[in-house]
């Protein structure tokens, strides 16, 4: 008797595993927030991009916009979803997004208040560059260069669980695959390899490195992008605020 | 409690630091065309009128749509009434304190103004609130994004239901 309503239990709790992972599958990986910020974020790169053109700062403005656009139309497709150009219905933002969003954006201070550095801007559109490039960034760097990553890890059985829920939760272990865990370290590299051109100092470079750590690690947590714009973007307020602050108006 | 405590705050600080960010950026879009259209063709005070007042609306707008996005969960119809309660209740307030803090500390605002005037003036009496009050225009924003939610979130609590 015993044995059986232990096995009923686990079956219940891997049906329920399997059914949290399928809705993950089905579902778009914009929420309607992630999208419309990566829009905006876009065409105004896009715009900063077009009038400086001649510009390095415009050029990279472009890059960014470039960043945004594949990060609009790529990142469902590679989900596994059917192209759309407005991807409705939208996954819907999540219940807990702004305490995601807290714990995100106090750990990026902290490690931006460890490496204190302070940004070169030379002149008010590149503040707004800066400012805008969030959005873009978050959905290149974590969404399309992540996703293929957890496609590959679908299929893993070498898995290594570093968060195990309490039973009464009913939540499935946190689990990472080599793939992800690589990953998590690969596009942080090329997120930081994105920033030796704007700046060339090495403190800056491993901030952003550990930044895009953590920032992927996250996304690999929670799959969820909202929280990393808002925090990524209000990361850089604070940022080129600091920079007036030092410098002055 | 249909919304727990936990939900309220996100809704209040998902929504409140969504809409600021919203409206940075679309400001950065609108300030050229206010650069080119407004500066140089109407006078000072009134281009200040105007900017002050196009932002506050602009604050409104975005607050109302992202208010939309952050309850996906509840029903259309409770949002959207919850959203018009809190958007009445929000004038109500600005109207009240804007006018009793400047009642109290620039008296001199309402020297030449009598009676029911007073509704007209509300415009005015807002930009010098963010000025001379709050100190700074942004204030105004953030005020109002921050009360609009917490009426917001007062509002769907009582109206709230499940999206079928």
């Amino acid at each position: 008797m015993t044995t059986r309503k232990l096995y009923g239990r686990e079956g219940s709790d891997a049906s329920r595993r399997n059914k949290i992972s399928q809705e993950y599958w089905n579902e778009s990986t914009h929420t309607i927030l992630s999208y419309w910020f990566c829009l905006i974020a876009t065409g105004i790169e896009f715009f900063l991009g077009i009038q400086h053109i001649n510009e390095y700062f415009g050029q990279m403005c472009l890059v960014e916009a470039f960043f945004g656009i594949s990060g609009l139309l790529l990142l469902d497709p590679i989900h596994g979803r059917r192209f759309q150009l407005y991807p409705k219905p939208f996954k819907r933002v999540h219940k807990n997004t702004f305490f995601r969003f807290a714990i995100t954006f106090s750990i990026i201070v902290a490690i931006q208040f460890i490496f204190q550095v302070v940004p070169l801007i030379t002149s008010t559109e590149m503040a707004l560059g800066i400012v805008m490039c969030a959005p873009v960034e978050e959905y290149f760097f974590r969404g399309v260069l992540m996703e293929p990553s957890f496609i590959i890890a679908k299929k893993s059985k070498n898995k290594i669980t570093i968060w195990k829920y309490p039973p009464r939760k009913k939540k499935p272990d946190k689990e990472i695959s080599y793939v992800e865990i690589g990953m998590i370290f690969l596009s942080a590299a090329i997120f930081s390899s994105v920033h030796v051109n704007y700046y060339g100092q090495l403190n800056l470079l491993l901030m952003v490195f550990a930044g895009g750590c953590w920032l992927s690690f996250i996304y690999w947590w929670n799959r969820d992008l909202t929280p990393l714009i808002l925090s990524h973007f209000l990361l850089n307020i604070f940022f080129v605020y600091q920079y007036y602050m030092v410098v002055g108006l | 409690m249909n919304i727990s405590i936990k939900r309220m705050i996100s809704i209040i600080g998902i929504g409140s630091i969504s809409t600021l960010l919203i409206l940075l950026m679309l400001e950065v879009a609108f300030a050229q065309v206010l650069t080119n259209t407004l500066i140089g063709n109407i006078s000072d005070n009134l281009i200040l009128l105007i900017i002050i007042l196009g932002l506050f609306l602009l604050t409104i707008i975005i607050a109302f749509v992202v208010g939309y996005f952050v309850s996906q969960d509840i029903a259309l119809k409770s949002v959207r009434n919850a959203s018009i309660m809190s958007l009445g209740c929000l004038f109500l307030f600005l109207f009240i304190v804007a006018n009793g803090s400047l009642f109290i500390l620039h008296r001199s605002v309402y020297s030449k103004v009598s009676g029911f005037e007073i509704l007209w003036i509300f415009p005015q009496v807002l930009v010098y609130f963010s000025i001379y009050v709050l100190g700074d225009v942004f204030s105004l924003f953030i005020l109002e994004i921050i009360v609009y939610y917490c009426f917001f979130i007062v509002f769907l609590e009582k109206l709230y239901q499940v999206k079928k």
